[in-house]
């Protein structure tokens, strides 16, 4: 098999060049901020999730149990389902808040509370340590089975400590973290090479895999059928192919919860989705291309370890499956590139997990703890960072100690698989009072304390201790007996609860007492008004709510300045800071910062150092008053009356906004009636004056020339009594016209015989008729009944008779008035004459005020113009209408039409009329 | 925002299809059997697992493209 050093090398160089790629992201951080602004990288660095567990573990698994390995990927599937209304919620209330870890957003959501970062970190750290081991047993498996036999492989880790590629690997991976991972204190916490690193790593362990997946396929069988034919052939695998039953099911249910929770919860996956991200809108894609990794990456799970069932002794240690199927096949460099995947996903896992929790550990547990005992001693520094750095490197090397240990002492019994699932479920203790924190208000710090405490004790009880008991660190007996002896509390079987699988049990005993306690103390106990603000401030940060200012701080700029300076680092930091005190218009060297300038500076610390210990450190340099409760209350019930008043107003300015446009309307509406008015007096002046300036004239005339012979003088008269006829005639008419357009005519609807009405009327225009010498034919027949007004009906014909009249010839005139029924439920009453005929172009233009077709210098006019207009108002008044239309054979035919029942339409309004 | 209130709900949607497909009662429906000598329930959870990815990236990149534009016209 492979030589050890050369593996070491392989493994040394490929390590480097990790290194490589980190550093230079981070010497180019603009270049660099280019590659990782983008949500491939970003999707590639959430695959982290995929550690040894998935590369190794799975397939242990799934040689066992079939497609049980499959939930811990479809509960992150469903999380990110749900991206748009969970973890956009996360990552939005982390942003606002400059949350640098799981530890400090669920301390910030209830109260900013010191305490419950505290112990968040502690369960995270104990949470982690399991895990961490698994990466280094696989690490340190695989480097054993490549170097010696496989048949080993099984056996125990070697007993001299130093030739344990698992330790190098701890310390290698170690340093890595604390180069990348707390190089600098960076405000927001972002580490853009680490995220590069972890990103390529993310790359080679997917193609690593499915090289193996193809090799197994297409090398060692013919195509993935034959390799599923040829297992459904052994009896004893037919079994991998089905869903278990009854606790199996349940168990799936279980790791499917627990991944949900795990995803979001795990301190390295918030660290890599919430606080590496730089840009929310790269989680739209993330949300559909994270799943589709781990897809992808699961595909080959269950042929490679059908194949490895098929291929390799029965008791071949499942965990190592992969990197035996192409070691038994002698395929070394395959087996070495299942080697690099292996450690990429253990190395990935590594130095985000190591990275979080000593950001975890030093913002949330050690700077508390010394802000609160020595802050004198703290306060002595002049420059704080290199304190910080340390703090995170020596926590970054306690973890991964705890870590090796517990692989060493605790993790050689157990399966990969299992060991993972037990740090899942630690860190899904930490779900109820995320989830609650940010979408139940009433979620209260001390209802968060007891279910996270509860839960943690259970999960500890129930999983953690037996796995330590078993390796015999403590004594077992409490595993088999129950704890002081007593059955119902035997950690697999609590209260006497059995059938279920461990993971299984455990998860339901914890989230029972979690869930039960964070609901049960929340509706017990109120919360101080503080925490109220602040909940809201989470629950509510899509609505944009503002940070409430719950205290009157102030401070003198050049304390804050300072403060910024050693938590900070003097350049960057503090240029930022001025630069947003000169927006606010201060003076930096003496003025005092207001309350908004002490909150900015509280959350550029808080960036860095979290924000427990931020608001402990703003607080040592600013003259604080509380305000009291009643003046929270009156600040609460101003802001609630505010908005009252703002919804208010809104409507308000709505209804506003519609009345002002139906002013505008009605306002061009009157302003067109006004011009139609000035045109209507400026014509009816012009029509008036025509007769009476010849009425005048001739009058004048008469007065001045006494000696006129006596036949001049009768047409003088003659003319001046027509003139006066037409000219009473067109003042009776224009206030009809004015009548109708005002509404004033009134209407009497009833049913009458419109022959009746037709006849009526030939019979008073017959002197006219015979005058002229026209003659008037009337063809009525059987007219049906109709509802309408008989005079205004009556005037109407009457104009339309005289019209005829006098656009008839003299002498040889001929006018027929007839009855028809065109269309059901109306009548259509036709006026024809043989006269010249209206062209088509004149046959609305007649129907207007004062239009009569002809030449008005040589044609004398032989109606006021006002006739038509009026029949078409009354018409319309009636419901009915009246149009011109040509005559065969000549002349005009004029035609109106009435409905026979009094019609809905007929309108009493005087524009319609219009 | 109702659009993409429309989006988020068409979203919850499929996370609850995605709970009853990937649940052990339509597991249990194609346990244990084959199709051309695959395994019909490795066959199943893999096709309905692409098929909601599918389904949310449709929903999700439709949203952003629009954005995108939405953006170009300002």
């Amino acid at each position: 098999m492979l030589n050890a050093g050369l593996l070491a090398a392989i493994a040394v160089s490929y390590l480097l060049i990790l290194f490589a790629l980190a550093y230079m992201v981070e010497r180019q951080p603009d270049h660099g901020s280019r590659a990782i602004n983008s949500s491939l990288v970003y999707t590639l660095s959430l695959a982290s999730y995929c550690t040894s567990w998935t590369f190794y573990g799975s397939v242990g698994l799934a040689s066992k149990a079939g497609i049980a390995f499959l939930p811990i990927y479809i509960g992150p599937t469903l999380a990110f389902t749900l991206g748009w209304l969970l973890l956009r919620k996360i990552l939005r209330v982390s942003k606002v808040n400059r949350i640098t870890s799981i530890a400090s957003l669920i301390a910030s959501r209830f109260g900013k509370s010191a305490g419950l970062g505290a112990l968040v970190t502690v369960v995270a750290v104990i949470g982690a340590v399991p895990y961490l081991a698994l990466q280094l047993k696989a690490v340190s498996t695989s480097f054993l089975v490549l170097t010696h036999d496989p048949e080993l492989a099984a056996e125990s880790l070697t007993a001299d400590i130093l030739k344990d590629a698992g330790l190098w690997a701890a310390v290698l991976l170690t340093l890595f973290a604390m180069l990348f991972g707390s190089r600098s204190i960076q405000p927001g916490e972002h580490h853009q090479g680490m995220v590069a690193a972890v990103a390529l790593e993310s790359l080679v362990k997917l193609l690593c895999f499915a090289a193996v997946g193809l090799f197994v396929g297409y090398g060692l069988f013919d195509g993935f059928g034959d390799l599923f034919q040829r297992a459904a052939a052994v009896p004893a695998l037919t079994s991998l192919f089905a869903a278990g039953d009854g606790s199996a099911d349940l168990n799936w249910v279980a790791y499917t919860i627990v991944s949900f929770a795990a995803v979001i919860c795990l301190e390295r996956q918030f660290q890599v989705m919430v606080v590496e991200n730089v840009d929310e809108r790269h989680l739209d894609r993330a949300m559909w291309l994270f799943p589709l990794y781990l897809l992808a990456i699961n595909l080959f799970v269950l042929p490679i370890a059908l194949a490895g069932r098929l291929l390799l002794p029965s008791d071949a240690n499942p965990d190592t499956i992969v990197l035996a199927v192409p070691i038994a096949a002698h395929h070394t460099v395959l087996a070495a590139a299942v080697f690099i995947g292996g450690l990429s996903a253990s190395a990935g896992m590594i130095i985000v997990s190591t990275t979080a929790l000593s950001t975890m550990v030093c913002n949330d547990l050690v700077m508390p703890a010394l802000l609160r005992l020595r802050p004198a001693a703290l306060g002595s520094r002049r420059d704080v960072i290199p304190l910080l750095l340390s703090i995170r490197r020596w926590a970054m090397v306690a973890v991964m100690a705890l870590g090796y240990l517990y692989m060493r002492y605790v993790g050689e019994g157990f399966p990969l698989v299992s060991i993972g699932l037990l740090s899942f479920n630690g860190v899904a203790q930490f779900f109820p009072a995320l989830l609650l924190g940010l979408f139940w208000p009433r979620a209260t710090r001390l209802g968060a304390a007891v279910g996270i405490s509860a839960g943690f004790i259970v999960w500890a009880y129930t999983l953690l201790l037996p796995t330590i008991a078993h390796s015999g660190l403590i004594p077992a007996a409490f595993v088999a007996y129950g704890l002081f002896g007593v059955s119902l509390l035997k950690p697999y079987a609590l209260f006497g609860l059995t059938g279920l699988m461990p993971i299984a049990h455990s998860l339901f005993w914890s989230m029972l007492f979690n869930v039960g306690g964070l609901i049960g103390v929340s509706l017990l106990y109120r919360p101080a008004p503080a925490e109220r603000a602040q909940a809201a401030l989470f629950v509510d940060v899509f609505r944009g709510a503002e940070a409430a200012q719950l205290w009157r701080r102030t401070a003198a700029l050049p304390d804050l300045r300072a403060l910024i300076g050693r938590f900070l680092g003097h350049r960057q930091a503090e240029a930022a800071f001025l630069a947003r005190v000169r927006e606010r218009g201060l003076d930096p060297a003496t003025a005092e910062a207001d309350a908004e300038t002490v909150l900015h500076a509280e959350q550029l610390l808080a960036g860095a150092i979290g924000t427990a210990s931020a608001q402990v450190l703003v607080q040592s340099v600013v003259k604080e008053e509380p305000l009291g409760l009643d003046e929270i209350m009156r600040i609460l019930d101003e802001t609630s009356r505010i908005m009252e008043y703002n919804r208010r107003l809104e409507e308000k300015s709505l209804a506003l906004e519609a009345a002002g446009e139906e002013l505008r309307r009605a306002n061009d509406q009157l302003k067109e009636l006004d011009r139609l008015k000035d045109d209507f007096i400026s014509t009816v002046n012009h029509e008036l004056r025509t007769p009476l300036t010849s009425i005048r004239s001739f009058s004048e005339i008469l007065r001045d020339n006494p000696e006129l012979d006596p036949a001049r003088r009768t047409e003088f008269y003659q003319i001046i009594v027509r003139e006066s006829e037409r000219l009473t005639r067109l003042i009776g008419q224009m206030l009809d016209l004015a009548k109708i357009q005002s509404g004033q005519i009134t209407t009497a609807f009833v049913t009458l015989d419109i022959a009746a009405v037709l006849r009526e009327a030939a019979t008073a225009t017959g002197q006219m008729f015979r005058d002229k010498g026209v003659a008037l034919d009337l063809a009525l027949g059987i007219a049906p009944l109709v509802e309408t007004d008989r005079d205004l009906v009556t005037q109407v014909v009457l104009n339309l008779l005289s019209n005829a009249v006098k656009c008839s010839p003299a002498g040889h005139g001929r006018v027929s008035v007839s009855i028809a029924t065109v269309e059901p439920g109306w009548v259509d009453v036709a006026v024809r004459d043989n006269g010249p005929g209206v062209a088509a172009e004149f046959r609305e233009v007649i129907f207007e005020r004062f239009r009569q077709i002809g030449d008005p210098l040589t044609d004398k006019p032989v109606g006021t113009g006002l006739g038509l207009a009026i029949s078409r108002m009354i018409m319309a008044r009636l419901g009915g209408s009246v149009w011109v239309e040509d005559a065969p054979g000549g002349g005009a035919l004029f035609k109106l039409r009435l409905p026979v029942r009094r019609a809905a339409s007929a309108r009493p309004d005087n524009l319609a009329a219009e | 925002m109702t659009e993409e209130a429309r989006q988020r709900d068409k979203l919850v949607g499929l996370f609850a299809l995605g709970v009853a497909l990937f649940n052990p009662p339509l597991l249990l429906l194609f346990s244990g059997k084959t199709m051309f000598g695959w395994p019909l329930l490795y066959v199943y959870l893999f096709c309905a697992w692409a098929i909601l990815i599918g389904a949310v990236a449709l929903v999700v990149e439709r949203r952003s493209r629009r954005k995108r534009a939405d953006l170009s016209d300002d």
